[in-house]
């Protein structure tokens, strides 16, 4: 009984993907880099995770968009300065990198990983000088 | 990461291209300032004024409601309505104008009889219940930072500020959920609600901003229950200092009665109705079959298309004269919604008539990916 307890406790260990990351994962894991994010084969946006939860998200056209995230309920909320509600989503490691599952309104397809990068995400609007 | 970006114009064939965006703004305008200014006559002179202003909210549009039929109609959900912002900061400063009048006829030296000063207190507490609210609603939704501190100011005017926390931060993410305290579940009379979801509202925002400002500087500054709970105290305070004890009684009055119809239009809005949990342990993603509706053109000009409530669970974004509605995909409410809050006040009744329709709706299988079908 005690055996098989350790075992599924290791393979629970050893199966990170089926773990929904905490903020603090999520935090160390993804700290002072940018992430690159892709959804059915197609890039979908990249995000720039700086200091004290801060981010800056594009959906890669030049557009940049500040915020903070949060941990809800075992999800991560953005909630940028254009925009009062949260966007909750959930975060899991898999062997790939990250994948993230939105949190409603609205069903949608995951988005994964693509490219984790130390470089700064590329911003032409006009409060970030370039 | 954000979800929303200028998601392509699909599905957008289904709004009425009769649609006449001028005069929705001002079926708006009118619904919305009319009772303000009845009031503002009757704070002022007394007389028939308080009848009817309390008898245009009530009855008037009640009747309206019921004898004229206008077919059901839905905006281009992309189209811009210039006037829309305008009409709402002009309702939110006529909010705080209207609250002081209302303190001013009650407790001030006005001259009125009792029965004016009543009718006074119970028509602007009607008018901030169910015009206020959805224009501090909208306003705390809107992108811009001063639209949304007017909003909050004018929860904060009614004591009950942290309303705007606990509706963008607990009740949009967990909306349908045991998380929510402001989700009414199946069986749960309107009174017990309101015992259990206005201080879960009051804990949930309070914790929600907590977390979302962990770390950072000047915490307790930039909270926002400083700023609720600083302005609840500053409003009590004004109108003792002003009108006396009476002044702090024509407050704790029309804020109250108003709380519970904030309270109510929540109760009447998801009544019974609750996600699924999916295989991974959490909540389907909102649907418009997670709120309830109602078509009704006088109370929904009258509250700013608040009963067009599922579509903005699941566009938060859209402004109030592009909500859409859509019988097929969305609950409808068997009566208007003033009429459905009224139903509510009898817990027995209102489960008799509300409960086969929410197990209803409860057992269609809604697991494979809802909300598609909606208009984007």
């Amino acid at each position: 009984m005690r055996a098989t307890t350790l075992t599924l406790l290791l393979i629970a260990l050893h199966n990170p993907a089926l773990a929904q990351m905490t903020g603090a994962e999520f935090d160390a894991y993804t700290r002072g880099h940018t992430f690159y994010y892709g959804t059915n084969g197609e890039p979908y946006g990249g995000e720039e995770y700086l200091e004290n939860r801060r981010v800056r998200w594009s959906f890669l056209d030049g557009n940049c968009q500040d915020g903070h995230w949060y941990e809800e309920d075992g999800m991560i909320c953005f909630i940028y300065e254009n925009r009062p509600e949260p966007q909750c989503w959930s975060f899991e490691r898999s062997a790939g990198g990250l994948v993230a599952r939105f949190g409603g309104p609205r069903a949608m397809a995951e988005l994964y990983e693509v490219e984790k990068s130390d470089e700064p995400l590329l911003c032409l609007g006009p409060e970030i000088g370039v | 990461m954000s979800f929303v970006r200028r998601i392509c114009r699909a599905n957008v064939a289904a709004h009425d291209t009769r649609f006449n965006r001028a005069g929705t703004m001002i079926a708006f305008a009118i619904a919305t300032s009319m009772p303000m200014i009845l009031i503002g006559f009757a704070a002022i002179s007394g007389g028939a004024w308080g009848w009817l202003a309390v008898g245009y909210i009530t009855i008037l549009v009640f009747v309206m409601d019921r004898l004229i039929a206008r077919p059901l109609e839905n905006a281009d959900p992309d189209a811009e309505f210039p006037g829309a912002t305008p009409l709402l900061i002009g309702l939110g400063l006529g909010h705080f104008a209207l609250l002081a009048l209302a303190l001013w006829a009650v407790a001030g030296q006005t001259g009125l009889t009792p029965v004016e000063k009543a009718l006074v207190a119970i028509s602007s507490a009607l008018v901030i219940g169910q015009i206020s609210h959805p224009v501090a609603h909208e306003l705390i939704h809107r992108p811009a930072r001063t639209l949304r501190l007017v909003g909050r100011l004018i929860y904060t005017s009614i004591l009950f500020g942290h309303h705007a926390s606990a509706h963008l931060k607990v009740h949009h993410v967990h909306v349908a959920s045991r998380s929510d305290p402001s989700s009414a579940r199946i069986g749960e009379g309107f009174y017990r609600f309101v015992a259990r979801a206005w201080p879960g509202e009051f804990r949930a925002g309070r914790q929600a901003e907590s977390r979302f400002l962990a770390g950072r500087n000047g915490r307790i500054r930039r909270h926002p229950y400083t700023l609720y709970l600083g302005g609840a105290v500053v409003m009590l305070a004004l109108s003792g200092l002003i009108f006396g004890g009476n002044g702090v009684a024509a407050l704790g009055f029309v804020a109250g009665y108003a709380q519970l119809q904030i309270l109510m239009s929540d109760y009447v809005q998801h009544y019974g109705l609750r996600r699924t949990t999916r295989a991974d342990g959490r909540p389907e993603p909102v649907g418009p079959q997670h709120s309830w509706n109602a078509p009704h053109w006088a109370s929904s000009a009258m509250t700013l298309n608040a009963p067009r409530h599922s579509d903005h669970h699941v566009r938060p974004a859209r402004p109030y004269p592009a909500l859409q509605l859509s019988g097929d995909t969305m609950p409808l409410l068997p009566y208007s919604l003033p009429v459905m809050a009224v139903l509510a006040l009898v817990p027995p009744l209102w489960r008799r008539i509300m409960d086969p329709r929410a197990a209803r709706w409860r057992d269609q299988d809604t697991s494979g990916g809802t909300g598609h079908n909606l208009a984007v």
